[in-house]
């Protein structure tokens, strides 16, 4: 497995409420759960980023409903991150029915 | 390091002396801003390395306290310590924080400081409400980091001692001060509150010597070296005094001591003037553990059960049963002696989100007591009344409506319980028939419409603490304007004349049951106003049955018109203390 693979990719926050406390804490987990370094990135003007594995960049990101992000993911288990995390935000967070 | 023997001349709140070492308190909720203290090169190791240990301390305590809530209570209020978990770790946090440390050369308490005030002020400018309450979660557990990082003790309400020590700290929260053990904690010593504050009249209820308005930097500067006199009657407080100071003071706490346990075994006594007045003597009741001393101090009475506790501190309101419960069970404890409830009071600075969610610029001059009670939740008047009129038949019910300003209140409330007599004679209940009701006199409205009232009611009981915060004008809780705090005020003396007067006319009593009731200095001025009945904290009912079976209603009497007729309070006080000590000179030392 190559190591400096980095794994890209648009989406989109689609719940209601947005990105808020509770899914960002459980997205946090699924980043430290494994081998690999994540964040996601705003795509807008500002261009703000954040770390996967902090609320508090999480949660600062104020990302609500229709926000575009762009995941990234890096590092030895790369791959089974940012399956798991994109997995996570086609769910819309399993928040809605 | 040891300070250096002085004397800091502090408020008075709560009399006794204290001898004893020093014991500092901070709360996990209050941080303030430390001081940005720079690091050379070479400590940078160890100032990350303390960082990271007081972060793992801090892990270890939210995962236990995680668990106790867990046990205790329901497994989703423990979900917040699961969100203060994942901020004790986060990245950006430590990454700010180790920022700090290593690049601006700050001690960790600082870098942490302004780490903390950097994501607050992020979060409190979030145009999301719930995200902006995030803000209180990164201060919470800033908090417990900051007190692990500068070893102060954080407690979570229970204060763990293993000698008896005096409490130092900022500030005590009433629900703190409730929870000090009298077994480990000697008195205490604070920055802010005043002698009406609730820590106040709480700390007296549980005789603990405490004083207030210590200089603002004084806390820290102690440690557990140095030893301290708290001189709970002259408001002193003694760093590091000399063998012979010290000695002075306890020979007169073992004085006190003594005399206490005399005055304590004179209560079969009855409180009769030395020229045969009786004045009746009741206590009250904060919560019903306290049956037994009010039995022990020989009352005549409850004057005064708050009923708050019951609604406060919960997530459901008690429901009619529960009430019921506790009123029927506290009227058989009394056996038939009289027993005073007060209807429920909040509002001003008691609240509860479950009651009512106030946004009032100023509570206290809001919708408290029975205004609330009859506007926004007349349900809950419904409720405790229905409540207190099954119990009545248990014993002497009397009942008495918080913060009357009008007529009307009384009118509307005495037809209210008729409608709910009916309700329970519908349903073939048992209930009291004849409720005895009375008012608080606590707003100088009522006082001065004292014979307007008397033909609606059955007594009086004169609330001291808001009668004087509303008549003098003053916030109870603003430290500025504390010294207008005097109850022996000739204003507020004059309004306690005219209700007693009023009263006389009408036939009714009328009670004090305000904390002067307990001031000794003050007791000479209400008796001889005529004022029928004081209720105290029962601790102080030994001293003041001693101070009245000292003195004659004659020369009372002569001592309140002086009084009245003073240009200030302080004056006034010097009259009633000139009698105080003639007649009961032992007294100003207990």
């Amino acid at each position: 497995m190559n190591t400096d693979d980095v794994f890209e990719r648009e989406i989109m926050v689609d719940n209601s409420m947005g990105l808020h406390a509770r899914p960002a804490a459980q997205l946090v987990r699924i980043a430290s759960g494994f081998d690999a370094t994540m964040s996601v990135e705003k795509l807008d003007e500002d261009g703000e980023q954040a770390d996967c594995r902090s609320v508090l960049s999480l949660l600062m990101l104020a990302a609500g409903k229709g926000t575009r992000l762009m995941l990234r993911a890096s590092g030895p288990q790369a791959e089974e991150a940012f399956r798991a995390a994109v997995e996570f935000f086609e769910s819309k967070f399993g928040e809605e029915e | 390091m040891a300070l250096p023997t002085q004397t800091i001349q502090a408020i008075a709140v709560s009399p006794g002396i204290a001898v004893g070492r020093t014991m500092r308190v901070t709360g996990p909720a209050r941080y303030c801003e430390p001081e940005p203290r720079r690091i050379d090169d070479a400590e940078i190791p160890d100032e990350l390395a303390r960082y990271s240990s007081a972060l793992s301390l801090t892990r270890n305590q939210v995962v236990e306290l995680r668990q106790e809530v867990r046990d205790k209570l329901k497994a989703q209020d423990a979900e917040i310590f699961d969100a203060h978990l994942l901020l004790v770790d986060d990245k950006a946090m430590t990454a700010e924080v180790e920022k700090g440390i290593r690049e601006k050369h700050y001690v960790a308490e600082y870098a942490l400081y302004l780490a903390t005030e950097h994501f607050v002020s992020v979060f409190s400018g979030m145009a999301d409400e719930y995200l902006r309450e995030r803000a209180s979660d990164i201060r919470d557990v800033a908090a417990r980091i900051f007190a692990n990082l500068t070893n102060i003790y954080a407690h979570n309400g229970e204060i763990d001692l293993d000698d008896r020590r005096i409490i130092i700290a900022q500030s005590l929260s009433p629900s703190e001060t409730a929870k000090l053990d009298p077994a480990k904690v000697l008195g205490f010593a604070v920055v802010t509150g005043s002698a009406t504050s609730h820590t106040a009249i709480l700390a007296r209820s549980m005789q603990l010597p405490a004083v207030v308005g210590l200089p603002p930097e004084l806390p820290e500067r102690l440690t557990a070296d140095d030893k301290l006199i708290i001189d709970g009657f002259s408001g002193k407080l003694l760093i590091n005094p000399d063998a012979r100071t010290e000695e002075a003071y306890r020979l007169k706490l073992a004085e006190a001591g003594q005399l206490r346990t005399q005055l304590e075994s004179e209560s079969e006594l009855r409180p009769e003037t030395t020229d045969g007045f009786i004045v009746q003597l009741a206590a009250n009741l904060d919560s019903p553990d306290m049956v037994d001393e009010v039995k022990r101090s020989g009352a005549s009475g409850i004057g005064l059960f708050r009923t708050e506790y019951l609604f406060l501190n919960r997530q459901t309101l008690p429901d009619e049963e529960e009430q019921f419960e506790v009123y029927k069970k506290l009227l058989v404890a009394c056996d038939n002696a009289p027993f005073i409830v007060r209807t429920l009071d909040v509002g001003g600075d008691k609240f509860s989100a479950n009651i009512y969610r106030s946004n009032e610029s100023n509570p206290f001059l809001g919708l408290r007591g029975i205004r609330l009670c009859l506007h926004e939740r007349r349900d809950i008047l419904e409720t405790q009344l229905r409540a207190l009129l099954r119990a009545g038949v248990f014993g002497t019910l009397r009942v008495m409506l918080p913060m009357v300003s009008s007529v009307r209140e009384v009118i509307e409330v005495r037809s209210l319980v008729s409608q709910l007599q009916q309700q329970l004679e519908n349903e073939g209940r048992e209930f009291v028939s004849n409720l005895s009701l009375g008012i608080m006199v606590e707003t100088p409205a009522a006082a001065l419409m004292a014979d307007r009232f008397a033909p609606l009611v059955d007594f009086f009981s004169i609330g001291t603490n808001d009668l004087v915060q509303y008549t003098m004008a003053i916030d109870r809780g603003n430290e500025r304007v504390a010294y207008l705090y005097r109850p022996a005020h000739p204003a507020i003396l004059e309004l306690i004349r005219r209700t007693v007067e009023a009263a006389n006319r009408h036939n009714i009593w009328v009670s004090v049951c305000g904390q002067v009731a307990a001031d000794a200095a003050m007791v000479p001025l209400l008796v001889g106003l005529g004022v029928h009945e004081l209720s105290m904290t029962p601790s102080a009912i030994a001293v003041v049955r001693r101070v009245i079976r000292s003195m004659s209603m004659y020369e009372m009497e002569q001592t309140a018109l002086a009084a009245l007729n003073c240009t200030n309070a302080t004056d006034a006080l010097a009259v009633s203390e000139a009698l105080l000590n003639l007649r009961a000179p032992e007294i100003a030392n207990i």
